[in-house]
């Protein structure tokens, strides 16, 4: 079996065609053709291809689906890992192949093939036209001069248009009519170029960020693409609080299917952006909840319920399934599902949105901690007076307004504006092991408990966490009896880890909102309090709560108030841009 | 894990236009906890103005590399009793060659940059990244099923500090880099066969291997740097017998 | 990356071995054998043109490094051919991919067998 331990995943990634789709394909093809194959999943068209023209070059931008194929493709076949919208195409390709059925970019690539070279494309990404080979040479008719007939745009729509009575003829009828600039694509790519306009002309409202975690990059990223200029400010360097410190599970949703599947929806939509947008930082493999024991199993319809009312992909696997897959797992188990869960580097992921928003535009200024917030004589938020730690110097950052994002350690900066939230900042404690003991993130099939994830991560396994109150956010010391509670847990899931010896163990401070009892029967959701709301306080938005996989929602969402407020129409444009490669943070100069 | 030692921490200190310090902090220490724990004290509850780099605490991220009684070390997996005793004394360095921002904390810049340039891969499959001989692969003894997993090297840079040559030849690529390029393959990228083989490539290095002594993470520069001098003289002893042929670059 | 701007520094650092493992001795002594055979071979030429002045500007000399101090130097050229040459095979295999996960140990061999030289030849220019 194969590493998509999660089917549903990956097909609603990339799907296979039938062998008669790719043969249409092949049998139209030259000898002296060098083809681009856009989105060649496992290779299998490409491999085909590679017998039959001069070269193949085969773009796809999930590196799991080829970690077998990479070593052994033949000498004419380059294998591109990437995202085809933001490479460079070859400049010597004479053919494009596009079979993606459920592509929203057909006009993109058409002109990327265009400019490049190629003569004609290979496609099935136009609704009802089937795998139709597109003339990229020949120019198209405007819509406008067509008189009558149906038609198959450039930018990937068809249609039919109406016309005169005396020209329906059935000649008219029989073809289709390549054409540019429908109604559909002026209407789609209008906007898209009015957007850029209005984002040009607009004056850039200077938004300052408090924080540099998981929400601040998110948000820095977020608010460069809506075109404003963004100033982060940070005590210390990228994601050193919380946000590093996360075990890095990609949340599939499962763990909050039965008791806040608000989150769970967020967590499986979030976890699905992620693994488009930032590839590079994560371990794509798919989780288990497993059954240890009758309570366990008693959740079961819960979950699988549960799952289903979030649109979760799972599958129910039987025990001896669960440990073909994880040989490691506790044998005693008594049912376990899969479910997309994944792995993440915590400080990569930040780095990814950190670099993308800094190319576009945003300020880091790490080591520089928020004293105080600059209020006008009405109590309004105006600025941020920072300590630049790096030189003990103080200086003043003026903004239209400002954002709090600094997770557990909220509290300290609403008080600089006398005002407050229901935080409630809840340590854990994690313990990284010394082996990789198995592929896949692990839960407990049982509602939120302490100690119930294991993540592998590089060669560790990485088990969380506790939940208690804590007074001094700045340092949790780590006490015996959580250490021993989450070895026992450990070896509850998977028993060899009992003699494998502990390599890290540290405590990070989750900031669950609400003000209620402490831990788990917190909503796990986020929250962003305009405090012009709150406490007639402008200028002034927090954000808090929420968990890693949802961090590009949270921004979404933040954003879009401060957007509101500052009266400016622009929408969120991160969750099909693709990030660049986290190195470009340190690399770019601030 | 109750026990107590007393330590004494002897930070180097450095902020922007000052000369560099060393500041003594006195602290009790448990011997089974972590360097960086002692460190986040200081900051916490001594002196909040100590600048330090970290973000994981569990070697992923590779942030909180250090020098600690001058050896290089991931701090957040380098346990008290390792490099001290109760009642000695901790010296704790920025590390070497790297522009220091403030503090211990230094400018990865350069480092990033170059990992760039070979196109070392950050995730990887499990079969390619456990080549050497002497790691076994990430996952169980059985191989079986390959995965896709975060690679090895976290770029925490301890072998760039460690590395004489890194020391005295700025231009030289270095061993996290050099290793990158092994990782990513000659055959990736046609330009890698320069980069790797030319002024500033694998030909600088002399040997001291202090890059793998101090490699927290199976990367193993040094075998890696000597792993492509062979694949180099394979491949120039290939170009001088089959001369017509255009060169084909193995992994 | 940030180098010290002073070029003796930078030389000078490659001679510190505080915090550091076997394989900077064998580094620090390959370059220092080196630099010693290097000068060794200058003086063994300039020697050498001793020849061309006839024989008793010869015989001097070879008077002269009955020298007990002279004959130490030569004991120290001995320990620099074995020394940097072993070193150098061992270097030569590393970078054909031979035994680099075993250099320590191959290093420790060098030294041992460059010991047993230095010993043999020791004795046989002072006793025998």
């Amino acid at each position: 079996m194969s590493v998509a331990s999660a089917p549903m995943l990956w097909e609603s990634l990339w799907a296979p065609y039938d062998q008669p789709t790719y043969d249409w394909v092949l049998a139209r093809l030259e000898p002296a053709d060098v083809i681009l194959d856009i989105g060649a999943g496992d290779l299998r068209l490409a491999r085909q291809m590679a017998h039959l023209v001069r070269h193949v070059y085969a773009i796809e931008i999930n590196p799991a689906l080829n970690i077998h194929n990479r070593v052994d493709l033949p000498a004419n076949l380059t294998l591109i890992e990437g995202d085809a919208l933001r490479l460079e195409f070859p400049p010597d390709i004479t053919g494009g192949v596009l079979l993606m059925r459920h592509c929203t970019h057909f006009r993109e690539y058409a002109e990327k093939l265009s400019q490049a070279g190629a003569n004609r494309l290979f496609t099935n990404a136009r609704w009802g036209m089937g795998v139709e080979c597109v003339d990229l040479i020949t120019p198209r008719q405007a819509y406008a001069q067509l008189s009558l007939g149906w038609y198959a745009c450039w930018c990937g729509n068809i249609g039919f248009k109406p016309g005169p009575a005396e020209a329906l003829t059935c000649a008219a009828l029989e073809h289709d009519h390549q054409v540019s600039d429908c109604p559909a694509c002026c209407q789609k790519y209008q906007s898209r170029k009015i957007l850029h306009e209005r984002i040009k002309i607009m004056p850039k409202p200077h938004i300052i960020v408090i924080g540099a975690g998981f929400t601040g990059v998110a948000l820095a990223h977020d608010l460069a693409l809506r075109g404003c200029e963004v100033t982060v400010v940070e005590r210390g360097p990228i994601a050193n609080g919380t946000s590093g410190r996360t075990h890095g599970l990609l949340h599939s949703g499962g763990r909050y299917a039965v008791t806040d599947q608000e989150s769970a929806i967020e967590c499986i939509d979030e976890n699905m952006i992620l693994r488009r947008i930032v590839p590079s930082v994560i371990e794509p493999n798919g989780g288990l909840f497993v059954a240890l024991n009758e309570s366990d199993l008693a959740y079961s319809e819960d979950f699988i319920a549960g799952c289903e009312a979030c649109h979760i992909p799972f599958d129910q696997l039987t025990p001896k399934q669960a440990l073909d897959l994880e040989p490691n797992l506790n044998p005693g188990l008594l049912a376990a599902f899969s479910i997309p869960d994944g792995t993440f580097d915590p400080l990569r992921l930040a780095l990814a949105f950190a670099a993308t928003a800094r190319k576009n535009g945003a300020k880091f200024k790490l080591y520089h901690e928020a004293r105080d917030l600059l209020l006008d004589g009405l109590g309004n938020v105006i600025g941020v007076k920072v300590l630049d730690l790096t030189s003990n110097k103080e200086i003043e950052l003026h903004g239209d307004t400002v954002i709090n994002a600094t997770g557990a350690w909220v509290g300290e900066i609403t008080a600089m504006a006398g005002a407050d939230v229901p935080i409630r900042p809840t340590p854990g404690i994690m313990v990284a092991f010394e082996r990789r003991a198995t592929q896949r993130a692990l839960n407990r099939l049982c509602l939120p408990a302490d100690g119930d994830i294991i993540v592998p991560q590089r060669r560790m396994s990485v088990i969380g966490t506790t939940s208690f109150a804590a007074e001094n956010l700045d340092y949790i010391p780590i006490t015996d009896d959580q250490i021993d509670l989450m070895l026992e847990r450990a070896a509850e899931l998977l028993p060899v880890l009992s003699s494998v010896k502990m390599r890290g163990i540290y405590m990070a401070t989750r900031p669950l909102i609400g003000g209620g009892t402490t831990g788990r029967s917190i909503a796990r959701t986020f929250k962003c309090f305009n405090h012009k709301e709150t406490h007639n306080v402008d200028g002034f938005v927090t954000i808090t709560g929420g968990k890693a996989t949802t961090m590009r929602q949270m921004a979404e969402k933040t954003a879009d108030i401060v957007m509101d407020k500052l009266g400016l129409q622009i929408p969120c444009q991160t969750m099909d841009y693709p990030l660049i490669s986290y190195r470009e943070f340190y690399a770019l100069n601030n | 894990m109750a026990e107590k030692w007393n330590i004494t921490l002897v930070i180097r200190r450095q902020k922007q236009g000052q000369q560099p310090y060393n500041q003594e902090f006195k602290m009790e220490a448990n011997p089974d906890e972590n360097v960086i724990d002692l460190v986040e004290r200081v900051w916490a509850f001594q002196d909040k103005t100590l600048v330090y780099a970290h973000a994981c605490h569990h070697s992923t991220c590779g942030a909180c590399g250090m020098r600690v009684n001058n050896v290089e070390k991931l701090t957040c997996i380098t346990p008290v009793r390792s490099v001290v005793s109760d009642g000695g004394t901790l010296r704790i360095e920025p590390m070497r060659n790297f522009p220091v921002i403030s503090d211990l904390s230094v400018d990865m810049g350069e480092l990033y940059r170059r990992m760039e340039l070979v196109g070392h891969l950050p995730v990887n499959s499990d079969r390619q990244e456990a080549i050497q001989k002497e790691f076994r692969p990430a996952g169980p003894a059985d191989p079986g099923e390959d995965f896709i997993r975060l690679s090895d090297c976290i770029e925490c840079g301890l072998c760039m500090s460690a590395c004489p040559i890194v020391g005295s030849t700025p231009d030289y690529l270095g061993p996290a880099p050099l290793a990158g390029a092994h990782q990513a393959g000659l055959s990736s990228n046609p330009k890698l066969l320069d980069i790797v083989g030319g002024t500033d490539g694998v030909w600088r290095c002399h040997s001291a291997y202090e890059c793998t002594a101090v490699c927290p993470s199976n990367v193993d520069p040094g075998w890696r740097i000597m792993e492509l001098r062979r694949m180099l003289i394979g491949e120039k002893l290939k170009s001088w017998f089959s001369p017509r042929k255009s060169v084909e670059v193995s992994k | 990356m940030n180098t010290n701007p002073n070029i003796f520094t930078r030389i000078l650092s490659w001679f510190d071995p505080r915090g550091k493992t076997l394989g900077t001795y064998a580094f620090m002594l390959n370059r220092i054998t080196a630099l010693g055979l290097t000068l060794y071979l200058f003086l063994h030429l300039i020697v050498l043109g001793t020849l061309a002045q006839g024989p008793d500007a010869y015989d001097n000399f070879l008077k002269l490094i009955e020298n007990p101090i002279l004959k130490f130097g030569e004991l120290l050229v001995v320990a620099a051919v074995f020394l940097h040459g072993l070193n150098g095979i061992r270097i030569a295999l590393n970078s054909f991919g031979i035994a680099v996960p075993r250099q320590r140990e191959f290093f420790i061999g060098v030294l041992v067998l460059s010991l047993i030289a230095i010993a043999f030849f020791g004795w046989r220019m002072y006793f025998a």
